[in-house]
C-alpha cells in the first residue's frame, strides 16, 4: 500500500514537472507572438505615417504651385494664408518623417525659411502700402523649391513602393 | 557677452566652411541676401548700414524652425570677442565680409563657373 502511495507521488511530481515545462514553453511562445504582433503594429504605424508624409509633401507642392499663380495676380492677403499653410505642412513633415536625411531636412528648412521671408516681405509691403519684392525673383526661388521638394517626394514614393 | 562668444564661434566656422565651398548658400527674395539651411535652422547673411562707420557691416541672422528670425549679429557685435577667442589673422570685419563675398559667389553660381573656366584654361595651356 505504501509502495503504491510512493509511486503515485513520484508520478504526480513527474506530471507536475512536465506540465510546468509545457506552461513555461507556452508562456515563451505567447511572449514571442506578442512581440511579433507589436513589431508588426509598429511597422504598420510607421508605414501609415510614411504615407501621410508623402501625401503632405504632395499637398505642400500643390500649395506652392498655387502661390506661384497667386504671385502673378498679386493677391497678397490670400498669399499670406497660403504661405502659412505651406510652412505648417513642411514643419509637420520634418517633425514626423524621422527617417529623412539631414540633406532632405535642410531642403525642407530652406522652403520654410524662404516662405517666412517672403511672408514678412509681403506683410511689410502691405503695412507700408508698397509693392513686395520682385515677383519674378520670388517665383524663381519658389520654383527651385518645388523642384527640390519633388525630388524628395519621388524618393519617398520609391521607398513606399519598395 | 557669453552669447556673443558663441556667435563669434558660429561666424568663424561659417567662414571656414564657406571659403572651402562646403556650405550650400542660396539667393533669397531680397537682393543681396543669401541663406544656407541646416536640418532645423537657417542662416541668412546680408549687408546692413553700420552704426559707427560709413561702410556697411555684415549681418548674420539665425532663422528658426518656423521661419522666423531668432537671433542676429553683425561683425561689430562680435568685435570684442574676437582676438581673445580665435587664432585668426582676420578681423571680424574682414572675415564676415569675406564670408559674404564667398556666399554670394556660391549662391549665384559664380564660384562654379570660375572653377570650370579655370580648369578648361589650364587644360588648354597644358593639353597633355
Amino acid at each position: 500500500m505504501n509502495l503504491v502511495g510512493n509511486l503515485a507521488s513520484v508520478i504526480g511530481v513527474i506530471i507536475a514537472s512536465v506540465g510546468f515545462v509545457i506552461t513555461i514553453r507556452n508562456v515563451g511562445k505567447s511572449k514571442k507572438a506578442a512581440d511579433r504582433a507589436e513589431i508588426a503594429a509598429n511597422k504598420t504605424l510607421e508605414r501609415v505615417r510614411y504615407v501621410d508624409n508623402v501625401q503632405n509633401l504632395s499637398r505642400a507642392i500643390s500649395v506652392i504651385e498655387e502661390i506661384l499663380r497667386l504671385n502673378r495676380t498679386g493677391e497678397w492677403k490670400v498669399l499670406l494664408d497660403r504661405h502659412l499653410i505651406f510652412r505648417s505642412i513642411l514643419i509637420d513633415v520634418k517633425r514626423s518623417a524621422t527617417n529623412l536625411s539631414d540633406d532632405h531636412k535642410a531642403i525642407i528648412q530652406d522652403g520654410i525659411t524662404h516662405s517666412g521671408s517672403i511672408s514678412h516681405n509681403i506683410e511689410v509691403a502691405l503695412d507700408e502700402d508698397s509693392q513686395p519684392a520682385s515677383i519674378p525673383r520670388m517665383n524663381k526661388i519658389l520654383s527651385k523649391q518645388v523642384e527640390q521638394l519633388r525630388d524628395i517626394l519621388a524618393e519617398m514614393r520609391m521607398e513606399t513602393d519598395g | 557677452m557669453a552669447a556673443y562668444k558663441k556667435l563669434a564661434h558660429l561666424a568663424y566656422l561659417l567662414h571656414q566652411k564657406t571659403v572651402k565651398g562646403e556650405i550650400d548658400w542660396k539667393e533669397t527674395v531680397l537682393n543681396g541676401e543669401y541663406q544656407a539651411s541646416f536640418s532645423n535652422y537657417s542662416i541668412q547673411i546680408s549687408l546692413v548700414n553700420s552704426q559707427g562707420s560709413p561702410e556697411a557691416c555684415v549681418k548674420m541672422s539665425v532663422i528658426g524652425e518656423g521661419g522666423d528670425e531668432i537671433e542676429s549679429f553683425t561683425d561689430e557685435d562680435i568685435e570684442l570677442q574676437w582676438l581673445s577667442e580665435f587664432e585668426s589673422n582676420l578681423s571680424p570685419y574682414v572675415m564676415m565680409h569675406d564670408t559674404y563675398g564667398a556666399a554670394r559667389r556660391l549662391a549665384v553660381g559664380a564660384e562654379k563657373a570660375i572653377n570650370q573656366i579655370l580648369s578648361e584654361l589650364v587644360d588648354d595651356v597644358n593639353p597633355w
